[in-house]
């Protein structure tokens, strides 16, 4: 299941082929057997290995090996290397199939796993969102990611972790594809009005604070709408129809974890109304009309008219009173 | 002054477009001051202050009222879930017994589920809040009868 323990006798090869790729040129057998201690045959065998996996590495007489791509799969020696986070994103485990990328984390956070880990799968038999819903992905195509934190502050303020992930996904789809994510309140992350990204955030608290919050990342990438399970048809999109083409997974979840690991950073240095201030920039809730299902099931229209201090969203209700709204879902109406 | 309270004098500034609002009561000092975007900016050290001595009074309570079985209180200030889904049945019942890892219902807030755990071994005897509802830190959820 672990990818990694198969990618390690080969690590060192890729680390030189991905050093020369980046200067554009082959590197000999024989350069590479020299570099690292071992026989030509030795280094045919792992790039046959490496071909297994499905690296593309041509191969010319007198040239040498070239690394002309990557696999498309959630692999963590791509994933990880030269990554240069800080927190999240220092322990990459990578899995073809598990129940939920949430239920793994939180079984290595119970066994003590600091934060910043993050584990990604290529299929979840049990994908969840809130309240039981499932959240269901093609095998191969999606992000599928949990990380781990454990922020040192009090359960109430655990919604700015919220917020947090939301601003870091909408940051890294825009930096990947350049396509103009915005955030609905609190971490959905649309596309026009569909929804691309969804994050489930679950808390593990005592009395006295926070033990670890786990962030489960659902986001469609290279999924086709024709895809998606008929609820849910016609609000979701992925990237792939958004932008007409696919888009590297690998490159993708790497900017992800350079951005949360950024804002992270942010939120504990600069403190959350740095994050709300980049939160409000890419809001697709602010100034809107929207209805609102409270936790009682009752519904409401009103407008969405600024965002707390402490991340609720306050509420102009149709009577000009005003409400805060920190539960319940919302639907956007328009302007 | 309790954080209800606070938050209808926030709600009333934002109904008649306040800017400021000061107030001084035994010894009690709170001012509240409107930003740019009509959202209440200061988060004054006052206002957390009393944040903090509503969740000792809740604590405090709880000591003196020396309930019949043990309680399950909530963690932090959000919604309370009976069931996993609106559509399944509750985690616990009154009558049913827990043990100390099962899971007793979800406190939510801005979209942060939070599994709370019985944390005793015990008899439900009793379901404090209805699904839905909000409640507050400290607030006893479930009455436990603790058994060995």
């Amino acid at each position: 299941m672990d990818r990694e323990r198969h990618i390690k006798p080969t690590t060192l090869i890729l680390d030189s082929l991905h050093k020369e790729r980046e200067r554009g040129g082959f590197v000999s057998g024989e350069e590479l057997a020299d570099r690292l201690g071992m026989s030509r045959a030795a280094v045919w065998q792992r790039i046959s290995e490496l071909r297994g996996m499905g690296y593309v590495i041509e191969a010319q007489p007198h040239h040498g090996y070239r690394l002309a791509n990557v696999p498309d799969r959630m692999l963590g020696y791509e994933i990880e290397r030269s990554l240069g986070t800080g927190i999240i994103g220092r322990n990459v485990i990578c899995y073809d199939a598990v129940s939920s990328t949430n239920d793994i984390a939180a079984e290595m956070a119970e066994k003590g796993e600091p934060e910043g880990c993050a584990v990604f799968a290529e299929c979840q038999r049990k994908g969840r969102g809130r309240m039981g819903r499932s959240w269901i992905a093609p095998t191969g195509k999606n992000i599928l990611m949990t990380f781990i934190l454990r922020p040192r502050m009090r359960a109430v303020n655990a919604p700015q972790v919220t917020l947090m992930s939301a601003v870091a996904c909408a940051e890294a789809i825009r930096v990947v594809t350049g396509l103009p994510a915005l955030i609905k309140w609190p971490n959905d992350i649309l596309i026009g009005d569909r929804k691309v990204c969804g994050i489930l955030v679950e808390l593990f608290s005592e009395l006295d604070g926070i033990r670890y919050i786990l962030v489960g990342v659902g986001l469609n990438v290279n999924v086709r709408r024709e895809e998606f399970p008929g609820e849910i048809v016609e609000t979701a999109t992925s990237l792939l129809d958004e932008l007409g083409q696919k888009v590297s997974r690998i490159a993708l979840a790497r900017e992800l974890l350079q951005k949360l690991d950024e804002n992270y950073s942010i939120l504990r240095e600069s403190g959350f109304s740095s994050i709300m201030d980049k939160w409000k920039e890419m809001s697709a809730t602010l100034g809107r009309s929207i209805r609102v299902t409270w936790p009682d099931g009752k519904k409401e229209i009103g407008s969405a008219y600024a965002l707390d201090a402490d991340g609720a969203l306050l509420l102009r209700r149709e009577t000009g009173f005003t409400a805060r709204i920190t539960s319940g879902d919302i639907q956007i109406l328009g302007t | 002054m309790n954080l209800k309270e606070i938050r209808e004098i926030i709600n009333l500034m934002n109904d008649y477009d306040l800017t400021e609002f000061s107030m001084e009561r035994d010894g009690f000092k709170m001012a509240l001051k409107r930003g740019p975007e009509g959202a209440i900016m200061s988060q004054s050290p006052i206002i957390e202050r009393v944040a903090e001595l509503v969740e000792k009074a809740a604590v405090e309570k709880k000591e003196e009222e020396q309930p019949r079985g043990a309680e399950i209180v909530s963690p932090m200030v959000g919604t309370f879930y009976a069931s996993p889904s609106p559509d399944s049945s509750p985690y616990v019942e009154v009558g049913q017994i827990v043990d100390t890892e099962d899971v007793v219902c979800i406190i939510e807030a801005m979209k942060v589920m939070n599994e709370i755990k019985a944390d005793i071994k015990g008899k439900i005897i009793d379901v404090l809040v209805e699904g839905g509802e909000p409640v507050e830190f400290g607030q006893p959820l479930f009455l436990i009868e603790p058994v060995e």
